[in-house]
């Protein structure tokens, strides 16, 4: 756990100004995602772009090989560079052979990825940035916050001081004539310039030609008006042909911004050409005469050889993952201390700039799939930041306590009711009388300054359920608890609760003794050989009785059991085959009871309201969303829905430890949207939510009750 | 037909989502009378355009240059056979004309012409009141028009000033993206060794930022107002 980065991340938790920037942010962004998803098929869409990404990185060295041809036949001239150095020793021995004195730039990743910007100011280069983001961001000395909003973290004050600064003139602090001024310092740089440098969004392998995208314009300037023009271009934007193009228009603009094209697209093939003067053919047009194509590798192929995160290459940079991340929501972009940001700057900070920082990167996520949801390139990012940790400890082993946590403790699930029954002894003098323990000592204390903490029980559910280590004889369907450790642990009591629930639905449940932790905490944190043995141990202690249903109220448990024990147990057929039949059954407890269909119970008291809370593992780990909310309102309940219901509570695994901070700031949103609704009541399906929330509330002194769907729906009974 | 017209209204309210100001011309009069009247409204004295078969059929040039309005010509060629009004001049001449105008002397020479034409429709550009260019095509789906163009004049003269007009004829309007790349497929651009033309442009609506706090704002860096004129024919 790196304490620089905690400071880093207390330090902007901590800037209201920043905090301001990003709500605003936040707002507008989830209004244009709402209209770019409107009227298209956003699934088959994002299909379509992973099939067409997944062949163009799979036969990259021949699309490289098409796309040299097809463009050194148009009149460029390609240069391909397997380091950033080699890249920019190409551009800036280009500059200095030419005479360049000035350079301006369209906004390019790849160019702030290797420091091309640096590399030609060094030299005495003049170069201006003409994105209007990327030119506040550079006159402030900073890096990109965002990979389509360099500047998004910036007030109008900061901005007008910046360029009043570049001007000698006081600038407006209003938002109009501020743009105004912008605009017109940037026009007489493109005049003046001798050579243009741009990125490209795509290239296109069977004409040659580069894509390049802008919304305000720049774009299109910039790479027509010098002679001299330089496109660095990623390996990996290379696609083979225009319908391919065109699946990744169709989504980039529609997930980042929300409007269905980017305004200024531009298809770039080779040189200009003029027509002839006086019967005398002109040797160029008006747009490039010289267009030098970079081709930049700088640990693409790497990432391309590694099985485990190739798929990261399929990023359209759209940046729409940063938009719905709650991490970024409440640092921006600069955190993360490259260039890239959030899940998928995690990775390619690996490979493009420096693994040490991307571990610790990686401590950040909350694994609550926010980002996994939108992605237009089908990536699953919060997996690999998953494999990313478990890269880490293959190499270097865990860290000491995590070691001790699940390679001594979690992994022997006997040793692990041991401890907690000897810390449910010891806890007494931390224990407040309602149960609830505010204040724990190092190295737990920062945990508790966020939330207060349930106290366990002496008597485990394990205990209470001896009476139900098997199905009634002769009843069908036969339905196993898998209780999971929050439960079992903290909340028997629920547990109790959801036996008599699935006895009213005239069920057979029972409880598997010899049930253990699924193994979640240790899988997220990369310890999979630890998550191995578990899966093992629940998937055999699971067999018996043999379940027509295992029914969970984690679901985070139950997307271990369902899919992560398949991924698991890969290397196993045996085990594999044991882990489908396992799959197969696993239901959520409220997927289960829509299932079975409306039983009659006693009903609410007419007008009762509640809100309702989705947990990131049941909405986009497990799809499911309105079967809660059907059997609230069919128990009676009314739902006031909150502002971003599906919102991550902060309660994520690795987070929690190293950023307990951070899952506060993210915890403390929650809460607000759920105060905001002014009902007394949150209704949950997931038990690590009801600890995190519940915590939280008690710690903020909040009388608001949080209360398992289960719990709320035994009671009716 | 009335696929045509759906094609048609679809590319209307997509481009008028993103933007742009549209108007619909049954007739060559019709057409002719709002650009006139756009530019008397906006106060423009000086238009460049890029070649346009449907301006040539309107005859706008002329009209423009009739009330009084300095219309220029921006692809080289047609710039240089405006210096030489229109005649068939030698290089030398040309070189001539073309040195009157730069105020200095430039040789008869392919490369100098390049350059100086470079320089001064750079700045023709930046002043003109309104640049007009025609699309080859628009899309529906999106709102989009498609120029395709060698040179990159159409580009310059879209951006550059302060007001555009694209001039599209009603008839062609491609239904999505996908048909928009098999129409681009059949045009070689007529350059040996390339299989498309050096520029393929798709505008979609009036340029806008969004990296000045407050709002997201119309006029980035682009002109400020985007006209779209169909000609239904």
């Amino acid at each position: 756990m790196s304490g620089k980065l905690r400071k880093q991340v207390r330090r902007a938790l901590a800037d209201d100004t920043l905090q301001a920037a990003l709500s605003r942010f936040t707002m507008l962004t989830k209004f244009g995602r709402q209209m770019g998803m409107t009227g298209i098929d956003f699934e088959a869409l994002r299909q379509d772009l992973h099939e067409r990404k997944k062949k163009a990185i799979d036969d990259l060295p021949a699309l490289i090989q098409h796309f040299k041809e097809n463009a050194t036949a148009a009149g460029a001239v390609i240069f391909e560079a397997e380091s950033a150095s080699k890249a920019n020793d190409y551009i800036t021995h280009l500059a200095r052979e030419r005479g360049i004195k000035h350079v301006i730039k369209s906004k390019s990743m790849l160019a702030e990825e290797i420091g091309l910007r640096h590399h030609l100011e060094r030299l005495g280069i003049r170069v201006d940035e003409t994105d209007i983001g990327e030119r506040i961001v550079q006159l402030a000395g900073e890096k990109p916050a965002h990979i389509v909003g360099p500047a998004i973290h910036k007030t109008t004050e900061q901005i007008a001081a910046l360029f009043s600064e570049l001007l000698g003139e006081q600038v407006s602090t209003d938002s109009q004539p501020l743009l105004d001024t912008v605009r017109e310092s940037l026009r007489q740089s493109y005049f003046d310039a001798g050579m243009g440098i741009s990125g490209a969004n795509i290239a296109i392998a069977d004409t040659g030609t580069i894509v390049i995208l802008t919304n305000e314009g720049n774009g299109q300037i910039v790479t027509t008006l010098s002679p001299l023009q330089v496109a660095v271009v990623g390996i990996e934007k290379i696609v083979p042909g225009f319908e391919d193009a065109n699946a990744v228009l169709r989504l980039l603009s529609r997930s980042c911004v929300g409007t269905k094209m980017t305004i200024y697209t531009s298809f770039i093939t080779g040189t200009s050409r003029a027509g002839a003067v006086s019967g005398m053919p002109l040797p160029g047009g008006q747009g490039p005469r010289e267009l030098h194509i970079v081709l930049v590798d700088n640990g693409r192929n790497r990432m391309r050889d590694s099985d485990d995160f190739r798929e990261a290459l399929y990023c359209i940079k759209c940046g729409v993952c940063l938009n719905v991340c709650p991490v970024f929501a409440s640092l921006s972009g600069q955190i993360y201390g490259h260039v890239y940001q959030g899940g998928i700057g995690t990775i390619l900070t690996a490979f493009y700039h420096d693994r040490e920082r991307s571990r610790e990167l990686a401590e950040m996520c909350l694994g609550c799939m926010s980002c996994k949801s939108v992605c237009p390139a089908g990536i699953d990012i919060p997996d690999l930041i998953r494999r990313m940790r478990a890269q880490h400890v293959r190499e270097k082993g865990l860290a000491a306590g995590k070691n001790l946590a699940y390679g001594m403790i979690l992994k022997h699930p006997a040793r692990l009711e041991r401890a907690v029954r000897a810390c449910a002894k010891l806890q007494g003098p931390f224990l407040n009388a309602d149960c609830m323990i505010k204040r724990l000592p190092y190295p737990l204390k920062s945990i508790t300054d966020t939330i207060s903490l349930p106290g366990l029980h002496t008597s485990l559910l394990r205990d209470r359920m001896t009476g139900y280590a098997s199905p009634a004889a002769g009843k069908a369907p036969k339905v196993a608890f898998y209780s999971g450790c929050v439960t079992s642990f903290a909340y028997p009591e629920l547990g109790e609760e959801v036996m008599r629930l699935l006895e009213r639905y005239e069920l057979a449940p029972y409880y598997p003794l010899e049930q253990a932790c699924c193994g979640a905490p240790a899988y997220f944190s990369g310890d999979s050989s630890t998550a191995l043995v578990l899966a093992r141990h629940n998937i055999e202690a699971l067999a018996g009785g043999d379940p027509d249903y295992i029914v969970t109220v984690c679901p985070g448990c139950a997307v271990m059991l369902k899919k992560e024990f398949l991924s698991l147990t890969a290397g196993d057929p045996e085990l594999h085959e044991s882990a489908l039949h396992l799959s197969g059954r696993v239901r959520d407890l409220s997927q289960l009871l829509s299932e079975l269909g409306q039983r009659a119970g006693r009903k609410a008291v007419e007008g009762k309201k509640v809100t309702y809370h989705d947990p990131c593992h049941l909405k986009r780990g497990l799809g499911i969303s309105a079967e809660p909310r059907k059997l609230i309102e069919e128990a009676g309940y009314g739902i006031v829905e909150m502002n971003d219901p599906d919102a991550c509570c902060g309660f994520g695994g690795d987070a929690l430890l190293a950023h307990p901070e951070l899952c506060g700031s993210i915890l403390q949103r929650k809460l607000a949207n759920i105060e905001a609704t002014g009902v007394y009541t949150v209704v949950t399906g997931c038990t690590a939510c009801v600890l995190q929330l519940r915590g939280g509330l008690h710690k903020n002194g909040s009388s608001i009750k949080v209360v398992h769907i289960a719990e709320l729906l035994a009671g009716q009974f | 037909m009335s696929d045509r017209h759906e094609l048609l209204e679809k590319f209307k309210n997509e481009a008028a989502l993103a933007g742009s100001q549209i108007t619909l011309a049954s007739s060559p009069a019709e057409a002719a009378d709002h650009v006139l009247k756009l530019v008397k409204d906006r106060g423009v004295t000086t238009v460049v355009k890029s070649a346009s078969p449907i301006a040539d059929k309107l005859g706008l040039a002329a009209l423009l240059s009739a009330t009084g309005i300095k219309v220029m010509e921006t692809s080289i060629a047609q710039w240089a056979a405006g210096l030489a009004r229109g005649q068939d001049v030698p290089v030398d001449k040309l070189a001539e004309l073309i040195s009157a105008a730069a105020g200095e002397k430039v040789p008869a020479d392919p490369e100098a012409i390049l350059q100086v034409a470079r320089r001064i429709l750079k700045d023709v550009y930046a002043g003109a009141g309104l640049g007009i260019t025609e699309a080859d095509f628009g899309i529906a789906e999106t709102g989009t028009l498609v120029t395709l163009e060698n040179e990159g004049n159409a580009r310059l003269a879209a951006i550059l000033p302060k007001l555009h007009l694209t001039l599209l004829d009603g008839g062609r309007i491609a239904g999505s993206l996908a048909d928009a790349a098999e129409l681009i497929k059949d045009t070689s651009g007529g350059i040996p060794g390339r299989k498309i033309p050096a520029f393929i442009t798709y505008l979609t609506g009036r340029n806008t930022t969004a990296d000045i706090p407050g709002a997201i704002f119309a006029r980035a860096q682009g002109p400020a107002e985007e006209h779209i004129l169909i000609i239904e024919a």
